[in-house]
């Protein structure tokens, strides 16, 4: 038998003095009374008398002594020891940050060499369970294939805050018995979390990367000018050999001169074109990744909107705002030529729905889909709300309604905004054949509702048109940062990623996404997007190689019997029975 | 001691107070107040409200019968009465010891030091009798109100010891009371088995008796448990006993019927029986609970 904690025995000194304090107290209380006669009858009676004062308190001074002695020795943690089993449960948690992607002088990528490192030391140790975790905290997994799994894990290029992400594993590390982090940078590490031993497996060298930190193409006269930030993160100086290109065709090639640890700005001559990308190479790059930059100019046809109506200056002075919406106004619905891309009709209605997108204004008679059922007015004004989740509508609780077209739509049909008592219809989308039919219950001009004078009306159009543009601005460079949400025409199912890798979209509240993993051009329908430098402090990064010899664990008290248990219930039980002998003698 | 309790707020207030006398009693006709034994009365003088310990014989019944309203007769006759009060002062009083409350014998002493007043104030006679351990001190006060102060300095030279005798004490007021009216005997009632043959004798000779039976709260309800000695205050006789529920019980049961026995004993020999229990607050039990008690009105 050992103890855990062994000064908690010099606790037993304690007994002897609490024995002689409890015999002191029990035997030499004595009190006046004013009158014993009283006292000695009812003492008699009841049978209280105390005969042998020593022969008495042995019970409970037993019972006392007992339970002080069995909970200090339940302090003093004794276990009995068995024989040595392997760790319970590993944590090991993964830096994915894209600085681990960062490979050393002879070919060897940091990410690989710590995976392999600790498949090593996880075989010889053959812990029972191994918990891992990716850092940023996206996933976390218990298997018992290390190796596959540890393969699967992919760098990020997110910034990835070592130290504070560690601070949220704490739960997960209190039960571990070891925990092993694999990283570039020990120095981020605590030798500790929730008090176990920290192992850290670290691989790296002093920084040979050189980057493209920033990137910015500006319209000018003659096209467009890329200028590139690029920055010389090793010691050494180097001279950097730039390209530009333009839709894949090499336009222009230079050099700049960069210091060690300085940085060089590198400008283009005028070009046009719809992707302009700017590539470094250095022989000696530690890290890919930050090397190109892209910039797509997108969506070279303007959105063409047909107006069929006798004029609107709110929703003309709404889509002027929309830089890459083209507006051209119809009188009549016969005169409509094809080819756009939304047709509205305000007030009037086309004898059939031409494809593509449709909306309705306030129609005035039934066509196809869309069916009028009479109208609902007040001249006070009609509230309305919101009946389903759009990204076309935001607050509408201070919009007034003076009349509102009862419709009767397709089973198809989404009601987006209704009346409170849901009679008219505010805004309504459905389907009829290859025609999205946007209806909108009541005129748009001021002696019917006041909406148009509502912040919400030039976002519904904002997002009516990007919804159809699939959130592209024309004639404008735009790029993205990886991780960033972008907005893409909903019916773009997959984005093609340049470099072999497609990504899903999202759709979410009506509208579709996808999240670039990797810097580059993506594709999603007809319109490029590009995705740009990795963060800064992940270019900066200087690895240091760190390989312990073993993984560092705790005791592992399964292979212990914990004996402190059973004396510590012991010990309650019996200070539970000192406690009933002492209430019931009455002591 | 005295002044613990009787303080100058209480004074005035006494002075509205006067003693109730229950039996015919000798005195000098010089007193101020008015006696209503038919021996003593000259002529009639005024009505007014019944209160307990009236004689039912000067109940106006012609009033009771017009007014329902219960009045006696009162008549002219100014008579001096001589009052002793005795203080046992037994080393049983000095209880609780060391509790920060009041003692048996500080709650006493203010009674009696208030009853005094109120005597002195009607110009009665007023002596002071203390006893312990056999021996029975007499020191006359006086019978006018400023004689109340040396009373008071009496009793606050006064510490308790040795044991309680009442017999002695009342066989030495007995032998005196030939000029006395009213006996006053404030007490624990403990430690002396013939103190009830002395004071039935008292009582049988026409004596007006009242015993203030002074109890400390621990003594009616105790609470004190374990293993433990007691010992008497007075006997210094030890007993070890372990105070649980059950023997605590038992003890109050004997105690409410010692308490009961004197109770049923003053009743069948006209002693007016006044337990007093030294937490409960001093000015309610003289303004109030003497009042009912029938020894002031």
């Amino acid at each position: 038998m050992t103890f855990m904690n062994p000064s908690a025995l010099f606790g037993l000194l304690l007994v002897p003095v609490f024995a002689w304090l409890y015999l002191r107290r029990a035997g030499r209380r004595e009190i006046f009374v004013p009158g014993l006669a009283l006292w000695q009858e009812a003492v008699e009676l009841s049978g209280a008398e105390s005969g042998r004062r020593t022969g008495a308190m042995t019970l409970p001074l037993f019972l006392a002594m007992s339970a002080l002695s069995a909970l200090i020795f339940a302090a003093s943690r004794p276990v009995v020891t068995g024989e040595t089993k392997a760790p319970e449960n590993i944590l090991v948690i993964a830096d994915c940050s894209m600085s681990m992607a960062t490979f050393d002088s002879k070919g060897n990528f940091y990410y690989r060499a710590t995976k392999q490192t600790a498949s090593k030391l996880l075989d010889e140790l053959k812990p029972t369970k191994i918990t891992l975790i990716k850092l940023p905290l996206e996933e976390e997994s218990i298997r018992q294939d290390v190796d596959s799994f540890l393969s699967t894990l992919l760098t990020t290029p997110h910034l990835v805050d070592v130290m504070s992400e560690l601070t949220r594993v704490s739960g997960l590390a209190a039960k571990a018995s070891a925990i092993v982090v694999l990283t570039d940078d020990p120095s981020k590490v605590p030798s500790e979390i929730a008090g176990k031993p920290v192992t850290v497996i670290s691989y790296g060298e002093k920084s040979r990367n050189i980057a493209i930190e920033a990137f910015e193409v500006t319209k000018s006269e003659n096209g467009f000018a890329a200028f590139a930030l690029v920055k010389n993160h090793s010691g050494k100086d180097a001279v950097i050999p730039v390209k530009v290109l333009v839709d894949d065709i090499e336009v222009e090639a230079g050099r700049i001169e960069i210091k060690a640890g300085g940085s060089a700005v590198f400008t283009s001559k005028p070009i046009k074109g719809e992707i302009i990308e700017v590539h470094i190479e250095a022989d000696d790059d530690g890290l890919l990744y930050d090397n190109k930059v892209f910039a797509a100019i997108s969506a070279s046809q303007k959105i063409s909107v047909a107006y069929i109506g006798q004029g609107n200056p709110f929703i003309f002075r709404a889509l002027e705002l929309l830089p890459q919406v083209e507006v051209k106004r119809y009188k009549l619905a016969g005169d409509v030529s094809g080819g756009h891309a939304l047709y509205i009709y305000d007030g009037v209605v086309p004898d059939a729905l031409p494809a593509g997108e449709v909306m309705l204004i306030n129609p005035p008679r039934s066509l196809g889909a869309v069916r009028t059922a009479g109208v609902v007015s007040n001249p006070d004004g009609i509230r309305a709300a919101i009946a389903k989740e759009t990204p076309l509508l935001t607050d509408i609780s201070d919009v007034r309604f003076k009349r509102l077209l009862q419709l009767e739509l397709g089973e198809d049909a989404d009601i987006l905004a209704a009346s409170e008592d849901s009679r008219g219809v505010v805004l309504a989308r459905t389907k009829d054949g290859d025609t999205n039919v946007t209806v909108v219950g009541c005129g748009l001009d001021l002696s019917e509702t006041n909406w148009p004078m509502h912040p919400s009306f030039p976002i519904f159009w904002s997002e009516l048109v990007s919804e159809i543009a699939g959130g592209q601005t024309s004639g404008v460079p735009v790029w993205y940062n990886t991780g960033d949400l972008i907005p893409v025409a909903p019916d773009a199912e997959v984005t093609d990623y340049t470099f072999g890798e497609n990504v899903d979209t999202v759709v979410r509240g009506g509208r579709a996404y996808f999240i670039p993993k990797w810097p580059g051009i993506y594709t999603a329908g007809d319109v490029k997007y590009a995705v740009n430098v990795i963060h800064p402090s992940e270019s900066a990064n200087d690895g240091v190689t760190q390989v312990p010899s073993e993984i560092k664990t705790v005791e592992n008290t399964a292979a212990h019997r914990p004996l402190w248990r059973y004396f510590a219930a012991a010990g309650l039980l019996l200070a539970f029975a000192f406690w009933g002998v002492v209430r019931v003698k009455g002591e | 001691m005295a002044n613990v309790l009787l303080n100058k707020d209480l004074l005035p207030k006494l002075e509205r107070l006067e003693l109730a006398f229950r039996r015919a009693q000798r005195g000098r006709p010089d007193g101020e107040r008015s006696s209503s034994h038919h021996g003593g009365r000259i002529e009639f003088a005024d009505y007014r409200q019944y209160a307990p310990g009236d004689d039912f014989r000067y109940i106006d019944w012609n009033v009771l019968s017009r007014t329902d309203e219960v009045v006696v007769k009162q008549f002219e006759r100014e008579e001096q009465y001589h009052i002793s009060l005795i203080l046992d002062t037994s080393a049983s009083m000095d209880f609780p010891k060391g509790g920060g409350g009041v003692t048996k014998l500080e709650y006493a002493s203010a009674c009696l030091a208030s009853l005094a007043y109120i005597g002195l104030a009607a110009h009665h006679q007023i002596e002071l009798a203390t006893f312990s351990g056999g021996k029975c001190d007499w020191f006359t006060v006086g019978a006018e109100k400023e004689k109340i102060f040396p009373l008071i300095t009496r009793l606050e030279q006064i510490s308790a010891s040795g044991g309680t005798d009442i017999s002695s004490a009342l066989q030495s007021s007995f032998e005196r009371a030939r000029e006395h009216s009213l006996v006053i005997l404030f007490t624990d009632l403990l430690g002396d088995a013939r103190a009830q043959e002395t004071l039935g004798a008292l009582a049988s000779r026409g004596c007006d008796i009242s015993v203030v039976h002074v109890v400390s709260r621990e003594e009616v309800d105790p609470a004190e448990r374990g293993r433990m000695i007691l010992r008497d205050a007075e006997t210094g006789q030890k007993i070890v006993a372990r105070i649980t529920e059950s023997a605590a019980a038992k003890y109050k049961e004997k105690f409410r019927e010692h308490c009961e026995g004197w109770a049923a004993f003053a009743a069948k020999h006209d002693i007016r029986f006044l337990p007093a229990v030294t937490d409960s607050p001093f000015e309610d039990f003289v303004m109030r609970y003497l009042r009912h008690g029938g020894l002031v009105r």
